[in-house]
C-alpha cells in the first residue's frame, strides 16, 4: 500500500488579539491591541497509507481540528509541507477536494428546512456526476444506511442518527479517495453508531477509502482504527498500531488493595495515581514493565496483611488519558 | 462557468423550495418588498407633478434612472448580494468550511449558495416601472436593447459592493455597518448628475464611479453626450476585478472557528 497522506514538520500559528476584562479595557483596546501567538500545531509529521482508518485523538484545543483543516485546505500551513492523493491541499485546492470528503458531526452540509435527497443532488452537480451512476451511488447509499423514507423528510424532522447517516451519503457520493471524520458518532445510540461503524468499515473494503477519523469515542478507535495517532499541545505524542496502544494497556494494571494493618508507603517506582480511599484501602496504577505484579505483591505482603487485592487491566482510554497527562 | 450556471439555476429552485415550507413569510416578504420598492418612483412622480423636477431631466428620464438603476441592483441582490450576510453568518458559525470543500472557487461557489429568492418581488417592480419609463420616453427598440446589455454595468457595480462586504466580514466578521454605508452613498446615484457640484460630478464619473450605472445610458441615449463617458463604465469592472483579488487574499487570512 502506497503513502496516500505525507505530512512533514506541519506547524500552524494564529494571531489572537488578548483582551483584559471590563469596559475600560474594552475602550483601550480600540488604540491598542495586544496580540499573543498561539501556536496551534508544532512541526507534526506522520504518514497515511492508502485504504487505511486511522485515529487522530487529542484532548479539546490540542490541534487536531487546525490539522485536520490543514489537511483538507481550508487552512494554509504557517509552515511544512502536506501531501495528500499528490496533491498540494491549499494550493491546489480545487482540484484536491475533488479527490476527498469530509463529515464534520456539528457543521451539517445538508439544509435544514429541505430533504436531504435535494442535497445529495447538489452534490451531483458539483463533482459533475453523470446522471445514471448518481442514481446508482445514490440509490445504493440510502440502501446500505437504510434511510430510505429519510431522505424524503425535511432534515430539521430527522433524529440525529438519521441525519448523520444522510451526512456521509453527502460525503460519499463522489467516491472520494480520502474521507475525513470529525467526531462522526457524537450523540448517536448504541444503534445508529454500530450502524455507521459497519457502514464505515464497508467503504473502506469496498471502495478503499481511506479514512481519518478524529473523535473522542473509544469504541470508534477501537472498532474501526487500525493505527492510532495522538496529538497534544499541537505536537504528536504516539503514533502506532491499535494493537501497540493496547499491548500498553496490557501492561498497565488498576490495583485495589485493602489491609489488615495500616497501609505502608506506596511510593515506588512503576505505581502512579494512588489515591487513599482509607488507612487500610487504596487504589493506583500499575506499569508492570517497571515493576512486575508478582513483585509488587511480594512487596506488600512484606509489609502488611492484605486482605483483598483486586487487580484489572487498565482501559484503552486510561492509557491515552495518561498519554495526555504525560 | 457553465457549471456556475447549472447550480446557479439549482440553487434558484432549491431556494424557492426552501422558502416555500414557510409559504406566509415568504409571500408577505415578495409582496413587502415588491411595495417598498415602487416608493421612489412614486416620489419622482409626484415630484414632477408638483413642480418642474430637475432641471434639464424630463420625467422620463428621471424615472428612468432610478428605476434602471433598481433593477440592477434588484437582479445583484437575488442572485450576488446574499453573499453578505452568508458570510457573516458562516464565518461567525464556523461552517464557512464546509464550503470551501466545494470543488469551485470558493467566490463563485459561496454565490451560488447565496441566492436570495426573496428579492425577486423588486426586479419585477423595478422592470415594471423602468417598463413605464420607456413608455413615456417613447423607447426605440435599438435603445431598449441598449439598455438591456448596459444593464450588467449596475449589476457589477452592486455586486462589487457585496464582494468587499464579504471580504470585510472574513477579515471582521460583523461588519454590515460598511455595506449599510456604501449602499447609501450609491444612494446618490439616483440623482440627475446636476444637482451636484462640478467636482462631485468628475468624481462620480471617475473614482467613485456612481454616474456609470444609471446616469451615462441615459445621457447618451437622451442628452446627446459624449460616448466618451462610458470609459467610467470600465471604472467598474475595475473595480470589480480589484475586489475579486481583494476576497481572494482575505480567505489566505481566514482562521476558521474553532472545533
Amino acid at each position: 500500500m502506497v503513502d496516500i497522506i505525507r505530512v512533514q514538520n506541519l506547524s500552524k500559528s494564529f494571531r489572537v488579539a488578548k483582551r483584559k476584562e471590563g469596559l475600560k479595557e474594552a475602550i483601550k483596546s480600540i488604540f491598542s491591541r495586544e496580540y499573543t501567538t498561539k501556536q496551534a500545531v508544532k512541526d507534526v509529521s506522520f504518514s497515511i497509507k492508502e485504504g487505511s482508518i486511522v485515529g487522530l485523538l487529542g484532548p479539546n484545543g490540542a490541534g487536531k481540528s487546525t490539522t485536520i483543516k490543514m489537511l483538507t485546505g481550508i487552512l494554509s500551513p504557517s509552515s511544512g509541507t502536506v501531501s495528500c492523493a499528490g496533491f498540494n491541499p491549499f494550493t491546489q485546492r480545487k482540484e484536491y477536494v475533488r479527490h476527498i470528503g469530509a463529515l464534520f458531526g456539528q457543521k451539517s452540509q445538508l439544509w435544514w428546512d429541505l430533504p436531504a435527497i435535494d442535497a445529495f443532488t447538489l452534490a451531483q452537480h458539483l463533482y459533475d456526476i453523470p446522471r445514471a451512476e448518481f442514481l446508482s451511488r445514490r440509490d445504493d447509499l440510502i440502501k446500505r444506511l437504510r434511510v430510505e423514507e429519510e431522505v424524503y423528510r425535511p432534515v430539521r424532522n430527522l433524529s440525529l442518527g438519521e441525519r448523520m447517516k444522510c451526512e456521509f451519503i453527502m460525503a460519499l457520493l463522489h467516491r472520494p479517495k480520502i474521507v475525513f471524520l470529525d467526531e462522526p458518532t457524537i450523540g448517536l445510540d448504541v444503534f445508529a453508531k454500530e450502524h455507521i461503524r459497519e457502514f464505515i468499515l464497508y467503504a473502506q473494503k469496498t471502495f478503499g477509502t481511506t479514512f481519518i477519523l478524529t473523535t473522542h469515542d473509544m469504541d470508534d478507535i477501537d472498532h474501526l482504527a487500525q493505527r492510532v495517532i495522538i496529538i497534544n499541545h499541537g505536537t504528536v505524542i504516539f503514533d502506532d498500531s491499535l494493537s501497540a496502544l493496547r499491548g500498553q494497556a496490557n501492561m498497565v494494571k488498576n490495583v485495589r488493595l485493602v489491609t489488615q494493618t495500616r497501609l505502608p508507603s506506596l511510593r515506588q517506582k512503576g505505581v502512579s495515581s494512588i489515591a487513599r480511599i482509607s488507612p487500610y484501602e487504596a487504589s493506583m496504577r500499575l506499569d508492570t514493565s517497571i515493576l512486575s505484579l508478582q513483585e509488587f505483591i511480594t512487596r506488600m505482603t512484606q509489609e502488611t496483611v492484605l486482605i483483598d487485592l483486586e487487580v484489572s487491566r487498565a482501559s484503552v482510554e486510561e492509557i491515552i488519558k495518561q498519554l495526555y497527562l504525560s | 462557468m457553465k457549471k456556475w450556471f447549472v447550480l446557479e439555476r439549482f440553487m434558484f429552485s432549491r431556494e424557492v423550495s426552501r422558502r416555500l415550507a414557510y409559504k406566509f413569510d415568504f409571500f408577505f416578504s415578495l409582496f413587502t418588498i415588491s411595495i417598498l420598492q415602487i416608493i421612489i418612483p412614486l416620489y419622482v412622480l409626484l415630484l414632477y407633478g408638483v413642480s418642474d423636477g430637475f432641471p434639464g431631466w424630463s420625467v422620463g428620464q428621471a424615472l428612468l434612472l432610478v428605476s434602471y438603476i433598481s433593477l440592477g441592483e434588484s437582479i445583484s441582490a437575488v442572485f450576488f448580494q446574499g453573499i453578505i450576510w452568508n458570510t457573516v453568518d458562516n464565518v461567525k458559525k464556523g461552517t464557512m468550511d464546509t464550503w470551501l470543500l466545494a470543488p469551485m472557487h470558493p467566490l463563485a461557489y459561496f454565490i451560488n449558495r447565496s441566492v436570495d429568492v426573496e428579492d425577486t418581488g423588486k426586479i419585477v417592480t423595478s422592470a415594471a416601472m423602468t417598463g413605464y419609463a420607456l413608455f413615456l420616453l417613447e423607447a426605440t427598440i435599438l435603445e431598449i436593447a441598449f439598455l438591456l446589455l448596459y444593464l450588467i454595468v449596475p449589476i457589477v457595480f452592486f455586486t462589487t459592493l457585496a464582494i468587499l462586504a464579504s471580504a470585510t466580514s472574513i477579515l471582521f466578521i460583523d461588519s454590515y455597518r460598511i455595506y449599510e454605508f456604501v449602499n447609501l452613498t450609491s444612494f446618490l446615484s439616483k440623482y440627475p448628475l446636476s444637482i451636484y457640484p462640478a467636482l462631485v460630478q468628475t468624481l462620480f464619473f471617475t473614482l467613485v464611479p456612481l454616474a456609470a450605472i444609471g446616469v451615462v445610458p441615459i445621457l447618451l441615449l437622451y442628452q446627446s453626450a459624449s460616448w466618451i463617458l462610458l470609459a467610467s463604465a470600465l471604472v467598474v469592472f475595475v473595480l470589480c476585478a480589484l475586489s475579486i483579488l481583494w476576497w481572494n487574499n482575505t480567505l489566505k487570512n481566514y482562521g476558521s472557528a474553532g472545533g
